[in-house]
């Protein structure tokens, strides 16, 4: 396929603007190898290490196997509440996890819905579990995804004449799980990510992990040489091993089946048919508690030595919001959609061109892509204030610091590598003679890019837009370290109420946010939708 | 081309209109939900629009102060209002703050401000012990600081993170005061307690008002917000018998810094928060800051001794310790 030098170049360009903010910070403990030594901080290192692999194996062994019933289930079975359940995953999948955490807070936490006294044992052994068990609840949507996309893209024919002679149990342990190794790994993966590059929830329940201390060396330190070497030297690790699983799956074989439900009569009165149904219900049901945990916060009000719960409370505190930050929401939903667009349109052209490169060019494409996604966030926010005070005589490195310029910059730059996966997986998989039948016909290499991503993806461009959008919203990390004063977005303001405490301020905007996002994923599904029906 | 109007709202919403009013910028270490409303105030009254950046509980100070570091070439940064005086004092040293001149200078005592005019403490804190006095007898109440290694309290002290805000301030002036070597053994001893380290000074009060852990060092502001809510708690002033160390005072401070865009308007913050009734304010609100102001009143509920000892430490020198005070820290309290 032939991408032509505009494309090329604009490819090249997009790829410079990625990378030229934080090159100098990535590169600068290879210019000064000096202080690369560890022998002292070897130690802690390795009890760091220790703690994030106990959360990550932990959060795994549990999101993996429930996660795959959970998908099994909305599949295999299409129970009549799938729809919704798909839009609250996918609502899940894009919610920051520091909004997570303030619902369990809500639920559980010391002054919650039903305080539970481990929850209020911070830093003390219990704290360990608890972290481990909120990533392993969050992991739970992005697990579901992988598998259902997996199950999606395979007959249900083989399952069906397996369940005729054998029972669900048989038919998961011999037919589908050897089948699935590779999105197994995935999903495993997926659970330990979050784990290895977000603070919040440890930094909330002050259990010290690599992503904490990643948080915590860059407050202190201000970006340490050393920091940035290790994470790049365990983010690249990753993105290469990362890299290599998915490979396999971005080829130009499978298709998204239509009819993913399983027709077996009687199939859903067995015994493990009954239980993966259970499972999958308990699973949906865990993941809303924290839900439930915000909206009994919102609407209590406490008195004396009680309280009440009334929906006035709930209407008092949601207008209360939108009086006090309704503008501010608005403001940085815009701010969003900006970054959601201009990383679309990045992502789209980059994957482009990495789908007429060669393997080995590609396999390096996805190994820079990943390594953007695991590189720890602080790092790469102080990387960005460290390029705008760059000498500048224009002023416009100034102008970009001091204004939303920068948020969207630092929003786009977490958002695009995450949307050029998507657009690679998709692209990836078309038939190369689609694309050579135009050509022949006469058709530019700019007028097939155009008809690729706006004529045959159109649907993808607005799910990319949606999902980019989204979670450029809930992107935190950076947007807090770079966010110029009097320019405050909803993550950030969610994020520094949590740590004085839950209350119904905080669980207002907590609301506001889900529903915002809500919004969005239920958008993003529906045209999804649209664009298989078609 | 016909279309490129449209892109003109999109180019403002991105880069920001030019500013047309007068507006100052502050850096706020200090709770978004005390200070904002003394800044809207100070908007109200002046009309100079306050753009603020706040950050979060636990690494407050911390993180703002390395911003600033990192913006020294071109600042954009007026005002530093910072809720404690370590990480003032590590930009003084690094010679990025002005000289202020406040009209009510000389309403404040000379050890609450610099020398040269670069820093301006106002609204303490006092580093307390938070007991809860449902799971300690009052014989057995700890009185110094020492105490808190004892085995007894094995599991049931807790500590905010000592490497941000006033926990900080209290290792590095600790160590100033007493020195590396008393430092490390009561860091090891407390390390043999168990001692829980939270996320900050609130969650430590919280920890303590709710029964979870029955001693906690926090700050009076935390420890008072206990006691209002009805918990079974108790502050108790360490240190205060003869010859001992005796109450560490952290006051928040102000700081020009040098080369900030709006230097008149900056002045302008700085002499309004240094007045008697910002002072009150902070005193009389929430927040319970103690005033430095000579004629401001103290906060109602919190009553401590009238001859109450107050630690004799020169913030500076305590300052100038902070890396090696940070590096013990991390030796002697690892992760869990």
């Amino acid at each position: 396929m032939t991408v032509g030098p505009a494309l090329r170049g604009l490819g090249a360009a997009i790829l410079a603007i990625l990378l030229l903010p934080i090159g100098g910070t990535l590169l600068a403990p290879f210019l000064h190898p000096d202080g690369m030594t560890f022998r002292a901080e070897l130690p802690r290192v390795v009890s760091l290490l220790r703690t994030t692999s106990v959360i990550a194996a932990g959060g795994a062994l549990f999101a993996v196997p429930v996660g795959f019933l959970l998908a099994l289930h909305l599949v295999r079975r299409r129970p009549w509440w799938s729809g919704a359940a798909w839009g609250f995953l996918l609502t899940l999948l894009l919610l920051p996890l520091s909004l997570q955490a303030s619902g369990w807070v809500s639920a559980f936490g010391p002054s919650g819905m039903f305080p539970i006294a481990c929850f209020q044992d911070r830093a003390g052994p219990m704290a360990l579990w608890i972290v481990t068990f909120i990533h392993a609840v969050a992991a739970l949507p992005w697990t579901a995804a992988i598998f259902a996309l997996d199950l999606q893209s395979r007959s249900p024919s083989a399952e069906e004449e397996g369940l005729l002679s054998a029972g669900w149990g048989k038919v998961i342990a011999l037919l589908l799980a050897p089948s699935m190794k590779r999105s197994i790994l995935l999903a495993i993966v997926l659970a330990a990510v979050p784990v290895f590059t977000d603070m919040s929830i440890c930094d909330l329940f002050a259990v010290r992990s690599l992503a904490e201390e990643a948080y915590l060396q860059v407050d202190l330190v201000g970006g340490d040489e050393r920091l940035t070497f290790l994470s790049l030297l365990l983010a690249g690790f990753a993105s290469v091993v990362l890299a290599a699983m998915l490979r396999p799956i971005i080829v130009p074989s499978a298709r998204i089946e239509t009819n993913s439900r399983l027709d077996v009569v009687g199939m859903s009165q067995t015994t493990t048919a009954r239980l993966v149904g259970t499972v999958a219900c308990l699973a949906v049901g865990m993941m809303a508690i924290p839900f439930v945990g915000i909206g009994w916060q919102l609407g209590w009000e406490s008195s004396g030595s009680g309280g009440s719960w009334s929906f006035a409370n709930v209407f008092d505190a949601l207008s209360s919001t939108i009086r006090l930050h309704g503008a501010m929401t608005l403001q940085s939903l815009i701010w969003s959609a900006i970054a959601g667009s201009l990383a679309t349109i990045s992502a789209a052209i980059l994957a482009w061109c990495w789908v007429a490169l060669g393997p080995i060019s590609r396999f390096v494409g996805l190994v820079l892509a990943l390594t953007f996604i695991l590189l720890p966030a602080p790092i790469v926010g102080l990387a960005l204030v460290d390029f705008c005070q760059l000498p500048d005589p224009t002023g416009l490195l100034a102008m970009i610091y001091d204004g939303p310029a920068i948020i969207i910059l630092g929003q786009s730059l977490r958002v695009t590598p995450w949307l050029f996966l998507y657009f690679s997986l998709l692209l990836g998989r078309e038939e190369p003679a689609l694309w050579e039948n135009l050509r022949v016909e006469g058709y530019g290499p700019l007028r097939l890019f155009a008809v690729a991503l706006w004529g045959v993806h159109r649907s993808a461009v607005g799910v990319a837009f949606l999902f980019g959008t989204a979670m450029a919203a809930g992107e935190l990390p950076v947007t807090k370290i770079i966010a110029p004063p009097g320019h405050d977005t909803l993550a950030v303001l969610i994020f520094s109420l949590l740590h004085v405490g839950t209350t119904r301020q905080l669980a207002a905007l907590a609301t506001t946010m889900s529903l915002m996002i809500l919004c969005l994923a239920a958008a993003a599904l529906g045209v999804a939708r649209f664009r298989r029906r078609n | 081309m016909r279309r490129a109007w449209l892109l003109i709202p999109l180019l403002m919403a991105v880069v920001g209109c030019a500013k047309t009013e007068p507006e100052v910028v502050v850096y706020c270490a200090l709770d978004r939900e005390f200070a904002e409303p003394v800044l809207q105030s100070f908007e109200k009254s002046t009309g100079v629009r306050v753009r603020a950046k706040y950050d979060s509980e636990s690494t407050k100070s911390v993180g703002l102060t390395e911003l600033i570091l990192r913006e020294k070439d071109r600042p954009r940064c007026d005002v530093f209002w910072n809720n404690e005086i370590l990480q003032t004092l590590r930009l003084d040293e690094a010679g990025l703050l002005a000289k202020a001149e406040p009209s009510q200078e000389e309403s404040y005592p000379p050890v609450f401000r610099s020398p040269v005019g670069t820093w301006h403490g106002l609204a303490a804190r006092i580093r307390v012990l938070l007991v809860n006095e449902d799971l300690v007898a009052p014989d057995q109440i700890p009185r110094r600081l020492e105490d808190l290694t004892d085995p007894k309290w094995k599991g049931k002290i807790g500590i905010a993170k000592p490497f941000f805000g006033t926990t900080a301030t209290q290792m590095a002036c600790l160590a100033e005061v007493e020195g590396d070597d008393w430092l490390r053994q009561w860091l090891r001893g407390l390390r043999a307690n168990q001692v829980q380290v939270l996320s900050g000074n609130k969650q430590v009060a919280v920890a303590v008002g709710e029964g979870t852990l029955a001693l906690g060092l926090t700050d009076t502001d935390d420890a008072l917000a206990e006691i209002r809510a009805g918990k079974p708690v108790r502050i108790v002033y360490l240190d205060q018998g003869p010859d001992e160390r005796g109450l560490l005072y952290i006051p928040n401070t102000l700081s020009l810094i040098a080369g900030g865009p709006n230097p008149d308007q900056a002045s302008q913050l700085i002499n309004f928060l240094l007045t008697k009734e910002v002072e009150e304010t902070l005193a009389q609100g929430p927040s319970a800051q103690i005033p430095l102001h000579g004629n401001a009143r103290r906060p109602r509920e919190l009553v401590w001794p009238e001859d109450a000892q107050r630690m004799g430490v020169h913030f500076s020198a305590a300052a100038r310790r902070w890396d090696a005070v940070k590096q013990l820290l991390m030796e002697e309290l690892p992760s869990p």
